[in-house]
C-alpha cells in the first residue's frame, strides 16, 4: 500500500490530484447529460437578451445590406483561452450561415494570428455547406493587427488590434457589433466607440476583470460564462445543450459542496 | 403572419426576410412552389426542392394534338378507324411504345340473324307480338349492303350494356372489346381500305322496315370517317365547297326516290290506317309534335313513347319485385314521372321536319362535337426504360438532399421571363434604405463629449503643479503594500531575490513606478536580484529597470548586485521546470550572453534553498495566475506581487488564501511603497492626478444620473 | 480519411492532458514536443496572419477611390520598414530597440491612456439609476470610486470591504462558471464532438 501511495504520489501531484478528481467527477455527468439530450430531453433554457438580440439583428443586417461586425477577440486557438476562442467561433458559425443563405456575410476581425485560420476555414465550411462555395472570401476574416506579443500567455491588452477596430467601427456602415472572446482592456476602446457611433452591441467576455467595461458599453451584455451557450441557444447543437446540462448539475455539486464545508466547519466537525 | 419556407419561422406581415434565419420571404422574381413553398427562379418549370410542377399546364402550353374522341355512352360503336389487320406475310409486330396501344378489334362469329329482336319476340305470344309490317322494297344496288348492316346493328345491340359505374373511356374500351366483328361482315365504309376490284356489291339484303322507313339524317357518321377519300361511301361523302354538287356516281336505287324530290315536304301526319297497331303507341300527340326536341342520352327515351301503354312484354318482368327496379339498366326501367320539360333546344342538324319522326335515341346517337376542352399534353421526355417507360413528364428525381439544387438552364420560352426581368431590374436599383443605427450623435453630445475630455485633462495635469495636494491623505498602515513592504525589510542581507517582469508596453505607466521602487529597496537591502520574465517583451523592461535603479540608489554592478537572465521560454511548462530544476547554469544572461556559472556571486541560485523571496510583477492576472500555480505549490519560497489595478481582484484572492506575503495593487500601491520607502516619486504625484480624475468622474456620474431623472420627470409630466 | 484530424487532435490532446497530471517522463517529453511545435504553428499562422493583412491592405491601395486607402498604405510602408530592419540588423538589435522603445511602446501607452477618458464617458452614458440592478451598480460604483480617492478620505474601509467580499465572492462565482465552461468546452474538443477545424 505504502509503495503504490509513493508510487502515486511521485507520479501526479496534490494539486494535480485534486483536479483530475474533480474531471472524473465531471465526465460522466457530461456523458449522461449528452445522452438524455441525445435521447430527446430538452431542459428549459432561460432567455439570454444578448442571442435573442442576435437573431434580431441579422434580419435588419439582410434588411440594410450593412454586414455585422465580429470580433473573435485577442486570443487564439492553442493557448488556455481556446475555450473562449471556441465560443466565438460558435457565434461565427451562426453568422456565417445565416449569411451564406443572404449573401450578407459578418465581418469578423481578430488579433491573434492562429484564430484566423480556424475563423477562415468556419467561413468556408459554412459556405461549401450552403452550396455557395464559390462566393467565399477569404479577407472576410482579417488579422487587423498582428500583436509582436501574441507568443505570449498571458495575453497583454492589443491596442493595435483596438484602434484598427475601432477605426472599422466608426469608418465603416455596420448594422450591429458583436463582440464575443476574451478581451483586455482595450474592451472598453472598441465598446465606447461603437456606443459612441450609436451602434448596437452585443457582447461578452469571461475575463471578470473587463465585465465593468463589458456592462457599461454593450446594448446586450453576456457575463462571464454565458459566452460559451452560444452553441446551444443559437445552432441548438445536441453536445453543446447536454454540455449546459452537465454544468449545471456540475455546479450545483460544488455549491453543496462548499455550503456543507462551510457548515461543517463553522459547526467545528471538519 | 408570414411563414419562412427556410425555417418554418412565422413572421410579421410585411416582412421581406425572415427574422430567424434571414432568409428571403417575397421571392425576388420568381415561383413559390406551391407544394413546399421553396421560392424558384422564373426559370423553373419544375421546383428545385421538390420536383412539383411549377408553370400550369394550359392551353397556351399545349401542342396541336388532336384530343381524341369522346366515348359514347350505350351504344358502343368503334371510335376509331379499324386496323388493318396483319396479313400471313407480315409479322405481327407489337405496337410502338410511345403511342398508346390502340384496341383491336377482332371480327365477332358470323350472325345472321337480328337476335335480340328475335329474343324480345320469343318472350311474348303470338298475338301480342305486334306485326312487323314488311318495308316497301326498295331497289338497291346494295341489297347486301343493307343485310350486312343489319347483321352488324343487330350484333352491335346484343352488346350487353355498359355498366353505370365504369368510366366512359372504360365503357368504351369494354364496347370496343366486346365487338366481334368479322372484317367481311363489315360493311364497305367501315372496312379497311381495298382495291376498287376487290369491291363487290353484295346482294342487297332486306333491311327492318323500321330502318327503312327512317329518313336518314345528316352525314354525321358516329364514327370518324376513313382517312382515304375512296373508303367512304358516296352517300356519306361530302360534296367538295369547290367542286359541283354533280354526283360522281350514280346514286343507289333507294336514295332515287328521295333524289326526285325537290323539295322537302312538311312532314305528312300518316293516317291511321297507314300506322302499324305497334306504332301506334309511339305516335306522338300534337303537343309534342310542337314542342322542340331535346337531345337525350343513349337509351335514355328508348321506351318514353311507350310508357303510357307498355305492351305486356315489355313490361312482363316478373322476377322482380316494385322496388328492384332500380337495378335494371335504364332502357328496362320504368321511368319516373317526366317533370314538366322546358323548353329543350333543338337537336342539331336534323331538320325540324324530320324531328318528329326520328326517334330520340336514334338522334342521340349524333356524334358530339368535339369540343375545345383543355387537354393534358404531355409535353416532357418520354420515359424509355424502367417500369415507368412510354410515359411522359415522370417527376425528376430529387436531387441528394446535401446537395443544393443547381438551377437548370432556362428554357428558351417562359411566358414570365420578361416580367422577371422588369422585377429584377426594379430590385437591383439601390435603395437608400435608413442606416440601422439606434442613436447617433448629435452636434450637441459631441460638444458636451469635447467638454468632459478636456475638464478631466485639466484635472490630471492639475496635480503636477501642486504636488502636495494628494500627499498627506495617501494611507499606508494596515495594507497589503505595507506587507510588502514588511516582507522586503526584513530581508538578510545578501538574499537571493527572484524577480520576474511579466507586464507589457501598455502596463508601463502603471507598474514601472512599482517595480522602480522595489527594485530600488531591494537593492538598498543590498540583496542579490536575478531579473527574468515570460514576456518576450519583459528582459528589456527589466534591464531598464534595473540600470535606473542601480543609478539611483549607487554601488551597484550588474553581474555583481543584479543580473538579467532574460526570456524564459515555455510558459507554464518553463516554469514547472524552473519550480523542479531551479536556476539552470548554464541560462545565459540578457546583456552579455554569458552562462550562469560565469557570474561567481549567483552561482548558487540553482537551488531554490539559496532562494529568499519571489517577487512577481504582473500587468496581468493570468501572469500571476500561472506563478502561483506552478511554482508557489513546488517550491518552499515566499511569494509577493506587485500588479495593476485591474488584476487586483484577482491578487486579492490570493492574499485572503494567504499565498501571496504581500501585495502591491496599482499607482496607489506604488505610490504608498513610495511613501513607506521614503522615496516620494512620480507615483505619488501620479495618484494625485487619478484622485482628481475620480473626482471628476464621480460629478459626471451623479450629474449623469441628475440629468437622467429630471428628463424622465419632465417625459412622465408630458 | 475524414476521421484523422479528428483522431490526431484527441491523441494530442489526450497526451497533453495526462502530462498536466501525471509526472512520467515519456508524458514529459510528449508534451513538451507538442508545446514547441505549437510554438511552431503558431509563427506560421504568424505568417499567414500578415499575409493575409497584405491582402486587406494591399487590396485597399491597388483601389484607390477608398477613402482608408493612403493609411492602408502607411500600414504596408511601415511594415515592410521594421521587418526589414528586424530581418536585417537581428534581434535583439539597437535599430530594433529603438524602435521598440521610441514608436512602439510610446504608442501603445497613448491608448492606453485613452481609457480614462473613453472610461469617463461610458461611466456618464452607463451608470444610471434605470432600473434595480443598475441602481446598486451605480451606488458600489460610487462608493468605490469615492473610498480610493484620497482626496476625500472617506468610504476607504467601505471600499476595502466591498472589494475584499462581495467583489471577490462575485469574482470567485464568474471565475467557477468560466473554468466549468472551459472544461466543457475542452472535453467536447477532446471527445472529437466540436471540430472547428476542417471537416
Amino acid at each position: 500500500m505504502q509503495v503504490l501511495w509513493s508510487l502515486f504520489d511521485s507520479t501526479i501531484g496534490a494539486r494535480q490530484a485534486q483536479m483530475l478528481a474533480l474531471l472524473l467527477v465531471f465526465l460522466p455527468i457530461l456523458f449522461f447529460a449528452y445522452w438524455g439530450v441525445k435521447r430527446g430531453a430538452r431542459l428549459p433554457l432561460r432567455p439570454l437578451a444578448a442571442f435573442a438580440a442576435l437573431r434580431g439583428l441579422f434580419a435588419r443586417a439582410v434588411e440594410t445590406g450593412q454586414p455585422v461586425h465580429l470580433s473573435l477577440g485577442t486570443t487564439g486557438v492553442g493557448d488556455q483561452f481556446t475555450a473562449d476562442t471556441v465560443a466565438a467561433l460558435n457565434v461565427l458559425e451562426y453568422l456565417a450561415e445565416r449569411g451564406a443563405v443572404s449573401a450578407a456575410p459578418p465581418l469578423v476581425t481578430l488579433a491573434h494570428p492562429t484564430a484566423l485560420p480556424v475563423a477562415q476555414d468556419v467561413l468556408r465550411r459554412v459556405y461549401r455547406q450552403s452550396g455557395v462555395a464559390e462566393e467565399y472570401d477569404p479577407t472576410r476574416a482579417r488579422l487587423l493587427a498582428p500583436d509582436p506579443l501574441c507568443f505570449s500567455t498571458p495575453r497583454p491588452d492589443a491596442f493595435p488590434y483596438a484602434v484598427g477596430a475601432m477605426r472599422l467601427l466608426t469608418q465603416q456602415k455596420l448594422v450591429a457589433n458583436v463582440m464575443i472572446g476574451r478581451f483586455g482592456d482595450e474592451f472598453l476602446l472598441m465598446g465606447e466607440a461603437g456606443a459612441q457611433h450609436g451602434l448596437t452591441q452585443i457582447g461578452g467576455t469571461s475575463a471578470p476583470e473587463v465585465l465593468p467595461f463589458v456592462s457599461a458599453t454593450m446594448t446586450h451584455a453576456l457575463i462571464g460564462e454565458e459566452i460559451y451557450a452560444g452553441g446551444a441557444y443559437l445552432l441548438n447543437k445536441t453536445t453543446h445543450l447536454g454540455s449546459l446540462f452537465a454544468q449545471d448539475i456540475m455546479r450545483g455539486i460544488l455549491v453543496a459542496g462548499v455550503i456543507g464545508i462551510v457548515l461543517l466547519r463553522t459547526l467545528g466537525l471538519l | 403572419m408570414i411563414q419562412c419556407p427556410h425555417c418554418g419561422t412565422k413572421n410579421r406581415d410585411g416582412s421581406k426576410y425572415c427574422s430567424d434565419c434571414g432568409a428571403r420571404l417575397v421571392p425576388q422574381a420568381g415561383l413559390v412552389c406551391p407544394m413546399c413553398g421553396t421560392p424558384n427562379s422564373v426559370e423553373n418549370v419544375f421546383c428545385s426542392k421538390c420536383g412539383a410542377r411549377l408553370v400550369p399546364l394550359t392551353a397556351a402550353t399545349l401542342g396541336d394534338k388532336t384530343p381524341p374522341p369522346t366515348p359514347i355512352k350505350g351504344l358502343s360503336l368503334p371510335s376509331k378507324p379499324v386496323e388493318t389487320p396483319p396479313t400471313k406475310a407480315e409479322p405481327s409486330a407489337p405496337p410502338p411504345r410511345a403511342e398508346p396501344p390502340t384496341p383491336k378489334i377482332e371480327p365477332p362469329p358470323a350472325k345472321t340473324t337480328d337476335d335480340w329482336l328475335e329474343q324480345l319476340r320469343a318472350q311474348v305470344p303470338e298475338e301480342q307480338a305486334p306485326a312487323i309490317p314488311e318495308a316497301p322494297e326498295v331497289e338497291s344496288e346494295v341489297p347486301a349492303e343493307a343485310e350486312e348492316s343489319a347483321d352488324w346493328l343487330a350484333r352491335l345491340s346484343a352488346t350487353a350494356p355498359v355498366p353505370e359505374e365504369l368510366s366512359p373511356a372504360e365503357k368504351a374500351r369494354r364496347a370496343a372489346e366486346s365487338i366481334e366483328i368479322a372484317e367481311e361482315d363489315l360493311p364497305d365504309w367501315l372496312r379497311t381500305p381495298v382495291t376498287p376490284s376487290e369491291t363487290e356489291s353484295p346482294p342487297a339484303a332486306r333491311m327492318p322496315d323500321w330502318v327503312m322507313e327512317v329518313t336518314p339524317a345528316k352525314e354525321e357518321p358516329a364514327v370518324p370517317p376513313p382517312s382515304a377519300a375512296e373508303e367512304i361511301p358516296d352517300w356519306l361523302k361530302e360534296p367538295a365547297p369547290t367542286e359541283a354538287h354533280a354526283p360522281a356516281q350514280e346514286a343507289p336505287a333507294w336514295f332515287k326516290p328521295l333524289e326526285a324530290i325537290t323539295e322537302i315536304p312538311p312532314p305528312v301526319p300518316a293516317t291511321e290506317e297507314e300506322i302499324p297497331d305497334w306504332l301506334k303507341p309511339l305516335k306522338p300527340s300534337e303537343e309534342e309534335l310542337a314542342a322542340p326536341v331535346r337531345p337525350q342520352a343513349p337509351g335514355e327515351g328508348l321506351l318514353e313513347g311507350i310508357a303510357v301503354e307498355k305492351p305486356a312484354w315489355l313490361t312482363a318482368t316478373p322476377y322482380l319485385e316494385p322496388g328492384e327496379e332500380e337495378f335494371l339498366p335504364d332502357w328496362l326501367r320504368t321511368p319516373p314521372p317526366k317533370p314538366a320539360a322546358p323548353a329543350a333546344p333543338t337537336p342539331e342538324g336534323i331538320a325540324p321536319e324530320f324531328q318528329g319522326e326520328v326517334p330520340e335515341w336514334i338522334a342521340a346517337l349524333k356524334p358530339v362535337e368535339p369540343t375545345a376542352i383543355p387537354q393534358i399534353v404531355e409535353t416532357g421526355p418520354v420515359e424509355v426504360a424502367g417500369p415507368l417507360a412510354g410515359l411522359r413528364s415522370v417527376l425528376p428525381l430529387a436531387a441528394v438532399v446535401a446537395e443544393p439544387h443547381r438551377l437548370p438552364p432556362a428554357p428558351a420560352a417562359n411566358p414570365f421571363a420578361e416580367q422577371a426581368r422588369l422585377f429584377e431590374s426594379v430590385l437591383a436599383t439601390p435603395v437608400t434604405a435608413p442606416v440601422a443605427r439606434a442613436k447617433k450623435s448629435t452636434r450637441r453630445e459631441k460638444i458636451f463629449r469635447a467638454l468632459i475630455y478636456l475638464v478631466l485633462t485639466f484635472a490630471i495635469i492639475l496635480p503636477f503643479f501642486l504636488p502636495d495636494v494628494a500627499t498627506a491623505s495617501i494611507r499606508t498602515f494596515g495594507t497589503p503594500t505595507a506587507d510588502l513592504y514588511d516582507t522586503i525589510q526584513a530581508l538578510p542581507a545578501d538574499a537571493l531575490v527572484i524577480v520576474s517582469f511579466d507586464y507589457d508596453p501598455g502596463n508601463i505607466g502603471e507598474m514601472d513606478l512599482q517595480a522602480n521602487a522595489l527594485v530600488r529597496h531591494l537593492l538598498q537591502r543590498r540583496a542579490r536580484v536575478v531579473a527574468l520574465s515570460t514576456l518576450e517583451t519583459g528582459p528589456q523592461i527589466a534591464q531598464r529597470v534595473l540600470d535606473n535603479a542601480a543609478r539611483a540608489v549607487g554601488n551597484s554592478a550588474y553581474g555583481t548586485h543584479y543580473l538579467n537572465l532574460g526570456y524564459l521560454a515555455g510558459q507554464e511548462a518553463g516554469l514547472r521546470q524552473l519550480a523542479a530544476t531551479g536556476l539552470v547554469p548554464t541560462t545565459s544572461d540578457y546583456r552579455y550572453r554569458q552562462p550562469l556559472a560565469q557570474y561567481p556571486n549567483f552561482s548558487n541560485a540553482q537551488n531554490w534553498r539559496n532562494v529568499a523571496l519571489i517577487v512577481e510583477l504582473a500587468g496581468t492576472p493570468e501572469a500571476l495566475q500561472k506563478w502561483m500555480e506552478q511554482v508557489q505549490p513546488r517550491v518552499n519560497v515566499k511569494i509577493v506581487a506587485g500588479v495593476s489595478a485591474a488584476a487586483e481582484p484577482r491578487a486579492r484572492a490570493y492574499r485572503e488564501a494567504k499565498q501571496l506575503s504581500g501585495l502591491m495593487s496599482g499607482l496607489m500601491g506604488a505610490a504608498q511603497y513610495e511613501i513607506l520607502s521614503n522615496q516620494r516619486g512620480l507615483a505619488v504625484i501620479s495618484v494625485g492626478a487619478q484622485s482628481t480624475a475620480s473626482l471628476v468622474i464621480i460629478a459626471l456620474i451623479v450629474l449623469g444620473n441628475l440629468v437622467f431623472l429630471l428628463s424622465r420627470d419632465r417625459g412622465k409630466a408630458k | 480519411m475524414r476521421w484523422l484530424p479528428t483522431a490526431i487532435a484527441i491523441a494530442v490532446g489526450l497526451i497533453t492532458l495526462l502530462d498536466y497530471f501525471f509526472d512520467l517522463p515519456l508524458l514529459d517529453a510528449l508534451g513538451i514536443a507538442f508545446r514547441e511545435w505549437t510554438i511552431i504553428l503558431t509563427a506560421f499562422a504568424l505568417l499567414l496572419g500578415v499575409i493575409n493583412l497584405l491582402q486587406v491592405h494591399i487590396g485597399r491601395v491597388i483601389r484607390r477611390h477608398e477613402a482608408s486607402a493612403g493609411y492602408s498604405a502607411l500600414v504596408v510602408i511601415t511594415a515592410t520598414i521594421v521587418t526589414g530592419i528586424g530581418l536585417w540588423f537581428g534581434l535583439p538589435s539597437e535599430p530594433m530597440t529603438w524602435v521598440f522603445d521610441n514608436i512602439y511602446t510610446p504608442l501603445q501607452s497613448a491608448f492606453f491612456a485613452l481609457m480614462a477618458f473613453f472610461l469617463a464617458t461610458a461611466a456618464y452614458r452607463a451608470l444610471r439609476a434605470r432600473t434595480l440592478e443598475t441602481t446598486w451598480m451605480l451606488v458600489i460604483a460610487l462608493i468605490v470610486f469615492v473610498g480610493q480617492t484620497p482626496l476625500l478620505g472617506v468610504l476607504a474601509d467601505v471600499r476595502e470591504w466591498v472589494l475584499n467580499v462581495p467583489a471577490t465572492a462575485g469574482v470567485r462565482g464568474i471565475l467557477i462558471g468560466v473554468a466549468l465552461g472551459t472544461m466543457a468546452t475542452a472535453l467536447r474538443l477532446l471527445l472529437g464532438w466540436d471540430r472547428p477545424y476542417s471537416e
